[in-house]
């Protein structure tokens, strides 16, 4: 079985700022199970001023206890995608982790984009997420694994959005200090 | 961030700090030059043969795939003569 989610936030930050951010959000305080990150593929396509990366990130501790009985080591590799356009202020990523994937697979979208705010009618920058994951695990607990997993991920979403916020503030500090306002 | 192998961690830093120059100064101003290409290159001959010591770059290949990638294999000739030796 398929497990899906999403979730959905914004800042009152520009588009500038939080790609910015993104791409520079570890390490953090809310991700110290990321121990590395490797940008792997770097392409920039100048006619539809479109970059695009591969990051691959090692985290630790990010499988349960329970799942020691099963896995070799603790450490995981991510794979992320992250393409931005120029022209649409647009911001996509894919992620999935590429070990450990017998025991379950968890992939994620995200999409950052400027938005008016219908209410304020101010620009806003979008965050849209979402996600699968399954599990092949046989013994009968793979539904097991997702049902414990898709908590898990709840809670990393309420860690992702701090982890980004933390960035921006670190960001805009360091603006401060230099005295340049705009990126 | 360190580098997953801490041999290539002034090289990724190297190339981090061009492309955070670059981002900010020339991506999200419009322009078209893509500066990073040089220090990026030097950066992932190293990352490359940690990931083959790490036995990951058969998982990176099946994997690109899945995450919507649009990049060629990473077969370029430069590269592939370094991870011989």
């Amino acid at each position: 079985m398929v497990k899906f989610y999403g979730n959905t936030f914004s800042f009152n930050v520009d588009w500038n700022t939080v790609t910015f951010a993104y791409l520079n959000r570890y390490p953090n305080p809310y991700a110290s199970h990321v121990q590395s990150a490797d940008t792997i593929e770097h392409k920039f396509d100048p006619e539809t001023k479109t970059l695009k990366i591969v990051r691959l990130y090692k985290k630790i501790n990010s499988a349960p206890s329970w799942s020691s009985v099963f896995l070799k080591n603790n450490s995981a590799y991510i794979m992320e995608e992250i393409s931005v356009c120029f022209e649409t202020q647009t911001l996509e990523t894919k992620q999935r982790n590429i070990t450990h994937t017998r025991l379950l697979v968890v992939e994620d979208s995200l999409k950052i984009t400027s938005e008016i705010d219908q209410i304020n009618k101010e620009f806003v920058t979008s965050c849209n997420s979402e996600g699968r994951m399954f599990s092949k695990f046989g013994y009968g607990l793979g539904s097991r694994i997702e049902g414990f997993s898709l908590k898990r991920i709840k809670e990393n979403f309420n860690k992702s959005r701090k982890g980004l916020t933390y960035a921006i503030e670190v960001l805009k500090e360091k603006r401060r200090l230099s005295g340049t306002a705009q990126l | 961030m360190e580098s997953m192998g801490s041999e290539c961690t002034p090289l990724k830093k190297e190339y981090d700090d061009c492309f955070n120059k670059w981002y900010s100064e020339k991506f999200l101003k419009g322009e078209k030059t893509d500066d990073c290409q040089e220090l990026f290159k030097k950066y992932r001959i190293c990352i490359n043969s940690v990931l083959a010591k790490n036995n990951l770059t058969k998982m990176i290949s099946e994997a690109r795939p899945l995450v919507g990638s649009t990049f060629p294999e990473p077969n370029d000739p430069e590269i592939s003569e370094k991870n011989k030796n």
